[in-house]
């Protein structure tokens, strides 16, 4: 088996970045983690409309308002973005989300009220962030489920490896709706149990949770790095993946090869799904046996199409404070003894693999230096 | 200058409302077994790949501005008891995976963008950014119902395919992206590209470009000039 290389191996430097989360900011996402605080709670899945109770991580009720519920949270971490001509020639936006405005698009199919139309589609979305945040017209928007946000790094990278910017801003949010929360539970992925991502157990399931993150990306020397990016897709079946892994391998194996010998840990996508984290974690210790792993799904609920890079900054906190949080919210026993329940040291460590998946058997990873 | 020249193009249209013999022929693109559950924008795209399958190494960068707009209607108007085939199908990139799972034909680089007025530059800079030799740029949109009546859905059915390489021989186009600061450092070059431009059209408008074959130059003070062109 011939194995290849990762599809972006430019060494982005991570200039700033924040994020939001249940918890709140990085530093109080990362603590909450480390204690092993479960930020989810049991909250009707069609929010207002009622339905059956099931873990979500929330920022508040889960209305459909005008403006948006989640417009505030936004509004607070764009204030943290560092000054500059965001959107220019040399400055592009990449703006990822799974969902971007549809929680009022299901409520305007509803009420047929047009004041929601403004935030009801990705587009109009943009309109708004590029009338209320300064951002010129080099802006770009991705959707792809849960692997969104990988992609807007992986698009930024690229603009810088090509020459084509000197700085880009990622900016990933998905705010929790009924017309995701009730998909999932259609779905029976979301049901009333908490998630306890990697824990062999008869019944799985899932959390969702409110999230959002920027980072500003360039080519200079930075503390932490992107230095490689790989992305892949079964296309086996919408919600299922290959049940022999071959999509987990192919994601892992230019991994395997550009760190053989390195001291790493690797924050999975765990979301406390049975088949996938089965999988997922079983073909990590086959590639990486003596890595940690951890999922914090279980903390955060799944931020979907943001959660790639939510959980990036959290990753890149948990470096600056020595250990990183354990699979919150799960306990042994564990598909494979990798999996760390608890907070762990992580000093020692070069980097971190981050992985997400997604719907259509999408998978993105990235691996994070802090070397 | 970056570059890609365009060695297979096909656009398909159909109709507001298809005639089962119209539906037939797209449907003949994708496996039997597959066709129920599929979307018309699926179909159509399954349509627009009728004579090519992308390769695992390819990127595909994938352009619509509303995706599956009677899916989302009827996953909508299901609430409260949404379905889950639906919804699973409602996702922005359904359309291409539909085909590819389908096909059962995995792809590394996938790339959905969303978007409108921008839409069209988007996915041709994404397209001319990818790293692999074979890139396929798919687009498209269904018309609408309900959704259509506020403008929040397509009124028309399409969808298209490019092939683009970095190789020439035998091309018949080619896809150009100019900078500011190229075209002022190399004024030839950015001739090459296109002398003056106009503004990014809309997926629409790029949708009949590739049908009639027509050349575009777009220009911004953002992106710089974007060029395709036809070779006789």
């Amino acid at each position: 088996m011939s194995l290849r290389a990762v599809q972006t191996d430019f060494p982005a430097g991570i200039r700033a970045s924040g994020c939001i989360t249940n918890y709140g900011d990085a530093t109080a996402s990362h603590a909450a983690l480390c204690r092993g605080e479960v930020g989810l709670k049991l909250a009707p899945v069609l929010g207002v409309q009622g339905g059956d109770l099931v873990p979500m991580g929330l920022l508040g009720p889960m209305t459909e308002s005008l403006p948006p519920r989640w417009l505030g949270a936004l509004d607070s971490l764009a204030a943290q973005i560092p000054d500059g001509p965001w959107g220019g020639a040399r400055t592009p936006v990449f703006i990822t989300s799974s969902n971007y405005g549809v929680g009022n698009m299901l409520e305007f199919a509803k009420s047929r009220d047009p004041q929601h139309l403004p935030w009801a589609t990705a587009h109009a979305v943009l309109e708004r962030f590029r009338e209320r945040y300064g951002w010129g017209a080099n802006c770009h928007l991705l959707s792809h489920a849960c692997v969104s946000a990988h992609l807007g790094l992986v698009q930024a990278s690229r603009w810088l490896e090509r020459g084509m910017a000197d700085r880009a801003l990622v900016f990933s949010f998905d705010f929790l709706s009924a017309f995701v929360t009730g998909g999932f539970s259609a779905l029976k992925i979301l049901n009333g149990g908490y998630p306890a991502p990697y824990r062999d157990q008869p019944v799985g399931s899932i959390g969702l949770g409110d999230g959002a993150a920027f980072a500003v990306l360039d080519s200079a020397p930075a503390e932490f790095r992107i230095l490689a990016q790989h992305c892949g897709n079964e296309m086996y079946h919408f919600t299922a993946n290959e049940p022999g892994g071959s999509g987990f391998t192919r994601l892992a194996e230019p991994f395997q090869q550009l760190l053989s010998g390195r001291r790493i840990w690797i924050k999975g996508h765990g979301t406390g799904t049975l088949e996938a984290g089965r999988i997922e974690s079983s073909i990590l210790k086959r590639m990486f046996p003596s890595a940690p792993l951890t999922s914090w799904k279980g903390g955060l609920g799944h931020t979907l199409g943001s959660c790639g890079l939510v959980e990036l900054v959290i990753a890149m906190e948990s470096v600056r404070q020595g250990r990183a949080p354990g699979t919150v919210g799960s306990a042994p026993p564990f598909f494979v003894d990798t999996v760390q329940e608890t907070a762990f040291p992580i000093n020692q460590c070069e980097g971190a693999v981050l992985c997400s998946n997604a719907f259509g058997g999408a998978h993105a990873a990235l691996f994070l230096s802090h070397a | 200058m970056l570059e890609r020249f365009i060695h297979y193009s096909r656009a398909v249209e159909l109709p507001d409302e298809p005639t089962p013999e119209q539906l037939a022929v797209a449907k003949s693109a994708v496996p039997a077994a597959a066709v129920r559950r599929m979307t018309l924008l699926g179909l159509m795209v399954g349509d627009a790949l009728r004579d090519h399958s992308p390769r695992e190494e390819d990127t595909i960068v994938y352009a619509t501005c509303f995706s599956e707009t009677r899916t989302l209607e009827r996953y909508m108007e299901g609430f409260p008891t949404p379905s889950p085939q639906l919804f699973q199908t409602s996702i922005h990139p359904s359309a291409v995976e539909q085909v590819l799972i389908a096909r059962n034909l995995p792809v590394d680089e996938f790339y959905p963008l969303a978007g409108s007025t921008t839409l069209v530059s988007s996915a041709l800079q994404t397209a001319l950014l990818a790293t692999t030799p074979r890139v396929w740029l798919i687009g498209g949109e269904e018309r609408g119902t309900w959704l259509r009546e506020t403008d929040q859905a397509s009124a028309h059915n399409y969808a298209f395919c490019l092939l683009l390489t970095a190789n020439a021989e035998g091309a018949i186009g080619r896809i150009s992206w100019t900078t500011d600061a190229q075209a002022q450092a190399h004024p030839e070059t950015a001739e090459e590209a296109c002398a003056t431009g106009t503004s990014v059209p809309s997926l629409r408008a790029f949708f009949e470009d590739l049908s009639r074959r027509c050349p575009r130059c777009m220009a911004t003070p953002e992106m710089g000039r974007l060029g395709i062109e036809w070779f006789a």
